[in-house]
């Protein structure tokens, strides 16, 4: 099953935006409150939000009404939307406030059915995705990633030149060293 | 530690009346499984969509944007002049909807029309944020054999354990 | 929370039966209107007869029930406004949500048993009993009645239960179902949501605790994620078809299941050869627990009759202390199918995802002396939710088919998934073991999504 691809556009009044762009910053500064605990949930493949103040114009357009300031939302996740939905309302309703408390119309992060409902109008389809590993998930990739680096020690080690039972005992040692990892 | 990929998130004005124009060139010229994306080497994950932004209440809704988005290799500005070059046809179809879009055959005027209508992002969540795509793939690749591997070892001699470790290692 | 209205809500939903034998018929409504008028007034004449959640006085020797398919709805020319109502899943039945649930190849829809294809159940009439001969009896008089009722009777699948409540691979089943709050049988440990213990559970009574694990309570979980009309995990009532089908509902999950006895036995002898673990264990540790019921995590090494017997320890466990599986496996079936404090977050992330089971085992025992054996044997599958999409089918296609929530990869799980291709368990050890199973030892053999009404609802069928 490819990622899914997900696009919510959400209007914040301008107080609110300020307060977003504070929570980024703080973001940063605090992994442990925001960004760890959502890496953690290890079914998004990337997520960006982005506020955009302004629309860009078209000029062969007159006055036009401006759209309002928006929240724009970017995400690819592994499994079903109800899971990905479930995860940020039971998981980490605080972090989800943070950012969209003052959006306007959002219900709050303690229930699953307002947001999904919130979620579902503020969505937008996605013409065309591309995923390069449309079958890997995010957790297959860190697994992965974590197994290299961690065979690349056990290589490291045998290299030196070993007997039959020395590498047996070794490659055993790895293996249930990594087992949580194949 | 420079992080291995970067995101562009590109959002511009699609002429007025020619947003179905922009989806049909998007149904035609990026089909789901020939992705120009692909072409550019390095992409991780990309998406293409024509989107109408939120209307105030009870008023008339804005135009409507092109968004393209991409976690890429770093260095982004190279990913991009990549994209330019092996897609430059798709692009064309589709961005061409777009205001003061000035084609892809020039380089630097294509890079200063996607460095205009980019947007900061403002804060990422990234799975593997350490990777490249190459890296990425030779780790899944690797993955599957030490499973492989681990499985067909299992009830081997040490002597044969070790001979087949380096059969798979030397091929 | 309102309490629960029992004599509305059909039976062996919120408690089962317990009855040794049962018959499945499956019908459908014949073309025309007259059949139709006559068939919606036959099921809402069943709103007596049907047996429901009510207390018994003394234990009836035979309990029927009935539920409804979306193209037995269509056929009996509900109002579109009512059809409309009801959730997309349930609409467009099971053999539309093959591709989901991983349905494909020998297990694919148009694979089906002949009589539960796509579009041959419109209603479901399930009687169980005491007696497999006047189960048969009684049966065969509810499919006269349904003929000369507007319907056209389809087959009958038989199912009856092996001694000790086994299925046919051997292992005892069907004890580990979630604890629902407001149903008094249902306050035993292991069987709600896994959640911290703290000092003031003591005054809540849908909260249990552990006897195993002092830091572990159990808590009860919502009814609404079961039945219609009531507050579910999410704090309101779950979404619901209209008036007069909006209460006291819930949907089914109806699936024949064959059970490949000798394949799955093939297999364990070679991968006993391969991993080095005694057959016995193997077994033990592809589904979680011993055959007599006792859980690898309480006992990892041998079973435990006593503990298996004993229903308020049995299902007291989780497995937040095992999380490389060297007692349980990762990817153990029970594991699979409930995660209780396995994956992030504890328990949170499971709730959402529970199954009331009501199932039965058909065909006979497994003799590998037979030399006719047809291998026709299995499990007619049947679970409960008030919600087909988020509690079955996520079980079965994210936690079954997939090994991915527990950091296995795409391997299912060969007992009770789809294995779409070579599927490696992962046995946890020092050092771990492996075996690769290249094909699902379970098949499905045909089913339907179905909707259990209410009594008041199924009533009003005759009105609406």
């Amino acid at each position: 099953m490819a990622p899914t691809p997900l696009t919510v556009l959400t209007p914040v009044p301008r107080w609110w935006s300020v307060w977003v762009r504070f929570t980024w910053v703080f973001s940063v500064l605090a992994r442990g409150l925001v960004q760890r605990p959502l890496r953690n949930l290890s079914f998004i493949h990337f997520a960006h939000w982005s506020l955009i103040h302004r629309w860009p114009p078209d000029p062969a357009v007159g006055r036009e009404r401006a759209a309002p300031r928006t929240l724009m939302f970017l995400t690819t996740f592994d499994g079903s939307s109800i899971q990905y939905i479930d995860a940020f309302v039971r998981v980490v309703p605080t972090q989800i406030e943070a950012l969209y408390a003052g959006a306007r119309g959002f219900p709050g992060s303690r229930r699953f059915r307002p947001v999904a409902r919130y979620i579902s109008d503020h969505m937008h389809p996605v013409d065309h995705a591309y995923a390069a590993h449309p079958e890997a998930t995010t957790t297959a990739i860190a697994q992965a990633l974590e197994l290299r680096d961690r065979f690349a020690a056990f290589e490291r080690r045998v290299a030196r030149g070993s007997g039959n039972e020395r590498f047996a005992r070794e490659w055993e040692r790895f293996l249930t060293e990594v087992q949580d990892l194949v | 530690m420079a992080a291995a990929t970067e995101a562009l998130v590109l959002l511009a004005r699609v002429r007025a009346g020619e947003a179905d124009a922009a989806r049909q060139a998007i149904k035609a010229h990026w089909p789901a499984d020939r992705s120009p994306f692909a072409a550019a080497g390095g992409t991780h994950l990309a998406r293409l969509q024509v989107l109408t932004p939120p209307a105030r209440s009870r008023r008339r809704a804005p135009g409507e944007h092109l968004l393209l988005a991409a976690d890429v290799d770093a260095p982004l500005d190279a990913w991009i002049e990549r994209l330019r070059t092996a897609a430059a046809g798709p692009l064309d179809a589709v961005l061409g909807h777009c205001a003061f879009y000035p084609g892809a055959a020039e380089p630097a005027a294509f890079a200063r029309w996607v460095a205009a209508n980019r947007l900061t992002v403002g804060f990422s969540v990234v799975g593997s944020p350490g990777a490249t795509l190459a890296e990425v793939g030779a780790a899944l690749d690797l993955r599957a054999e030490i499973g492989a591997f681990a499985e067909a070892g299992q009830r081997m001699t040490p002597s044969a354990l070790h001979a087949a470790w380096r059969a798979w290692r030397s091929a | 929370m309102s309490a629960l209205e029992a004599d509305d809500i059909q039976g062996n939903i919120l408690r089962g039966y317990n009855f040794p034998c049962a018959r499945y018929l499956v019908a459908r409504v014949r073309g025309d209107a007259a059949s139709a008028e006559a068939a919606r007034r036959w099921l809402a004449a069943q709103a007596d007869p049907v047996t429901s959640e009510a207390e018994w006085s003394e234990k009836p020797r035979l309990a029927g029930n009935v539920a409804l398919s979306y193209k037995g709805l269509e056929a009996l020319r509900l109002p579109g406004w009512l059809l409309a109502s009801f959730p997309d899943d349930f609409r467009a039945g099971m053999a539309a949500r093959a591709d989901r649930i991983g349905d494909a190849g020998d297990g694919a829809p148009a694979a089906w048993d002949e009589g539960l294809r796509e579009g041959d159940i419109h209603v479901l009439v399930t009687l169980q009993g005491e007696n497999g001969d006047a189960l048969g009896r009684t049966t065969e008089r509810v499919r006269r009645d349904m003929a000369a009722n507007g319907f056209a009777p389809g087959i009958v699948q038989e199912a009856a239960k092996l001694g000790d409540d086994r299925e046919h691979f051997g292992f005892t089943d069907g004890f580990g179902q979630p604890a629902v709050a407001g149903v008094a049988r249902h306050a035993i440990p292991g069987q709600g949501v896994p959640i911290r213990r703290r000092p003031w559970h003591r005054r809540r009574p849908d909260i249990v605790p552990s006897a195993t694990d002092g830091r572990l309570a159990w808590r009860a979980l919502r009814p609404g994620e079961f039945v219609l009309g009531y507050d579910d995990e999410d704090g309101g009532p779950p979404p619901a078809p209209a008036a007069p089908l909006h209460r006291n509902g819930s949907f089914m999950v109806w699936r024949k299941l064959r059970q490949d006895v000798a394949g799955f036995r093939a297999w364990l002898a070679e991968a006993a050869g391969s991993t080095g673990y005694d057959e016995g264990l193997l077994a033990a540790k592809v589904i979680g627990r011993w055959p007599d019921g006792s859980p690898l995590i309480l006992r990892p090494r041998y079973g435990d009759r006593v503990l298996g017997n004993d229903v308020g320890r049995v299902n007291d466990f989780g497995y937040r202390d095992d999380p490389e599986g060297l007692a349980c496996p990762r990817g153990a079936h029970i594991r699979r199918a409930n995660p209780r404090d396995a994956l992030h977050a504890g328990g949170r992330l499971t709730a959402r995802h529970r199954i009331l089971r009501r199932g039965m085992p058909y065909g006979a025992p497994y003799d590998p002396g037979d030399a006719d054996d047809t291998g026709d044997r299995g499990l007619v599958f049947v679970a409960l939710q008030a919600s087909i999409e988020r509690q079955f089918e996520i079980v079965q296609a994210r936690w079954l088919n997939d090994g991915d929530a527990f950091g296995l990869g795409r391997t299912a799980d060969p007992v009770a998934g789809a294995v779409a291709c070579p599927a490696r368990q992962a046995f946890g050890d020092h050092p771990p073991r492996y075996a690769t199973a290249l094909r699902s030892f379970v098949t499905p053999r045909g089913g339907e999504y179905l909707f259990v009404p209410g009594i008041t609802g199924l009533r009003a069928l005759a009105t609406l």
